[in-house]
């Protein structure tokens, strides 16, 4: 069984974020990492390959400067290969665009059996770009995918909702996109960094995959404006009288956690 | 190794580590320290992450990476709060093991260290020879096919968590030789052998690895457990003690940065004027000059490793990395303090708690005072002082 994983390499969220003011972009000038959105579908894919008994981790990203950090940490998680698209033309790129050049590189890698996603990444937050790719690829997809299992040709999907989880059931191939914490990733062993150094790495370009127009000229939205967040809120502070857990539960229920 | 591959070994070596920080972090370190616990299952994951097998050659088991492999691991997990000491210790230990032992000595002591099998604690130090390990009382004598040993040290770090420890014992005693430097002699002890005891000494370096005594007392010791020469121990010890003060220069200047990003912290977020206390030149300049001075004694470090690994003599370089280390870090841990101000010593804060081992390494393994000794005699040429 094979497996591509769609991985985005983003600004350390560790550190400051800044904005480029001429563009309302994140600014991605630095060094990238694995989103750790996306680390759960490697985790994910690994998995899904051992239990399958052979077969491959692959994995597609995009991202400027032909930056490989977090690819690199992905392929020592035991990824086996990987294709890069760095392209200074793809800079502006919206999701749509994101998702067309992920979807040729998928198709570069000659497909798989299982494309993954994040449900959302940790820096852009659009949530749309693996359906996307989905549809481009003409392959069913399934979001908030909670827990998977192969049979055969045929995928069980436990599909994350507000009040549990729906049973799916899907064909392969196909497209998931996974929710955060679905399984536990992998730290990379020191043996795995070591090779994941050597593991075949492509980096290519928009024009390479045949893709055009992208970046700006792509773009069917462009960012008006940003403006601050608001500032968090004061929390709710409750004097506890005895029942104070009646306080809690309503609190709770308001926000449709239990 | 070039610059770039050290610094680049540096690196992956910092990235597997990060497993290790996520079973045991620093909060949970200083939870284990006031309240119990090892740190077996950190150790459980350096050997998972194949961290365990740094320093030890391919042929024995390991990845390789000479010295430099476990000094950047030390680094890495004391950066983050969590230096692993008997770690060290098996690290040197196995370093003159691998220069020195039998290829028996190789697959008995080398092989189980990089599974994680086995732990090896090192053991010197006495009450009436500290720094003057030749005044050690400590006696092996040779009976038959084994060795009798009798004495007792002191600070011998977690030997409760070791399963062998390495003994330096006199061999020949002092009165029998003229040259002081003739009859020590290095023996791996099983510590479950009879004789053998431990007693917890009253020391708190805020850490889950306790000091102890160590009682010898007629331990039969298998003479085929005797690394290197007999009475020519010296020989054995220069290939322990020189990774050792690198591995030390690493604890200091990986805790010491650890000490100095905690301050960095704080001082962009307290405001008591309004503004963060880190937009004062006041506060900012003894934590950029710390930073400096790390910096500066990494580069030592990382020039001695390469002297060791290359075979050279590192002795220069490793003492002064040790002396250079282990003051950044205090200046790095002293200017957190004053930045902290009074909350340093809310031990909640877990700043005050960094202290204690900071400031010993200063003392530990070595004196820096002994350090000066040495450049000034050694480098310098000047003449001998005591």
């Amino acid at each position: 069984m094979n497996v591509i994983v769609c991985v985005k390499q983003i600004p350390d969220p560790a550190l400051p974020g800044a904005l480029d003011s001429s563009s309302n972009t994140l600014k991605r000038d630095g060094k990238l990492i694995l989103d750790e959105s996306d680390s759960y579908g490697v985790e994910m894919a690994l998995q899904l390959v051992t239990a399958a008994g052979g077969g491959e981790v692959s994995l597609v990203s995009m991202a400027p400067n032909g930056e490989v950090s977090g690819l690199r940490t992905a392929l020592a998680m035991g990824a086996a290969k990987a294709i890069l698209v760095s392209d200074p033309a793809l800079k502006g790129s919206d999701a749509l665009t994101t998702a067309k050049v992920l979807a040729a590189a998928v198709q570069r890698l000659g497909g798989a059996d299982l494309i993954i996603g994040a449900t959302e990444s940790s820096d852009g937050y659009t949530g749309t770009v693996p359906e996307q790719i989905a549809e481009i690829l003409g392959l069913p997809s399934v979001t908030f995918a909670k827990k998977v299992t192969i049979d055969g040709s045929t995928m069980h999907i436990e599909r994350q909702t507000e009040q549990g989880y729906d049973e799916v059931t899907s064909p392969l191939p196909a497209l998931i996109s996974v929710t955060a914490g679905v399984v536990e990733p992998r730290y990379p062993s020191f043996k795995g960094i070591m090779a994941a150094k050597s593991k075949p790495l492509e980096t290519v370009t928009a024009a390479d995959l045949g893709i055009t127009p992208v970046g700006w000229d792509g773009a069917g939205q462009t960012i008006v404006n940003v403006s601050q967040a608001e500032a968090r809120k004061a929390g709710e502070v409750i004097e506890d009288d005895g029942e104070t857990f009646t306080k809690v539960v309503s609190y709770l229920e308001n926000l449709k956690l239990i | 190794m070039t610059i770039n591959a050290q610094q680049e070994l540096r690196i992956d070596v910092r990235e597997a580590s990060k497993g290790v920080v996520h079973v045991v972090d620093r909060a949970e370190y200083v939870r284990r320290a006031r309240e119990g616990g090892t740190l077996d299952d950190a150790w459980k994951a350096m050997a998972d992450l194949g961290l365990l097998g740094l320093g030890v050659g391919e042929q024995d088991g390991g990845s390789g990476e000479g010295i430099t492999g476990p000094v950047a691991l030390m680094e890495a997990l004391s950066e983050a709060g969590v230096p692993p000491v008997l770690y060290l210790l098996t690290a040197f230990a196995r370093t003159a093991i691998q220069r020195h032992g039998t290829d028996e000595q190789r697959r008995r002591f080398l092989a189980p260290t990089v599974t994680g099998q086995m732990k090896i604690a090192f053991a010197i130090t006495e009450a009436d020879a500290g720094t003057n390990s030749f005044a050690m009382q400590t006696f092996a004598g040779r009976d038959g096919d084994h060795y009798v040993l009798n004495g007792e040290k002191l600070y011998i770090s977690a030997a409760d968590n070791a399963d062998y420890i390495m003994v330096v014992a006199r061999t020949t005693r002092r009165r029998d030789t003229e040259d002081r430097r003739v009859g020590l002699s290095v023996l791996m002890v099983d510590r479950h052998t009879a004789g053998v005891g431990l007693t917890p000494m009253k020391i708190d370096l805020h850490s889950p690895e306790r000091q102890f005594f160590l009682h010898l007392d007629d331990v039969h010791v298998p003479v085929e457990n005797l690394v290197g020469v007999q009475d020519d121990g010296m020989r054995t010890l220069f290939d322990a003690l020189n990774p050792e003060r690198l591995l030390v220069s690493a604890w200091a200047i990986g805790l010491g940065q650890h000490a100095l990003q905690r301050g960095v912290d704080y001082v962009r977020e307290r405001s008591p004027f309004g503004t963060p206390i880190g937009s004062y030149q006041a506060v900012q300049h003894p934590l950029a000059r710390a930073n400096a001075h790390l910096a500066a004694a990494r580069v030592m470090l990382y020039a001695a490793c390469e002297a060791f690994d290359n075979g050279e003599d590192p002795g220069a370089n490793a003492n002064m990395a040790k002396l250079l280390a282990s003051e950044a870090a205090n200046a790095a841990a002293d200017a957190v303090i004053q930045s902290f101000g009074g909350s340093a010593f809310d031990a909640d804060s877990d700043i005050v708690t960094l202290w204690p081992m900071i400031r010993l390494l200063r003392i530990a393994p070595i004196n820096n005072e002994m350090i000066l000794n040495y450049i000034s005699e050694r480098i310098l040429r000047l003449p001998k002082s005591y």
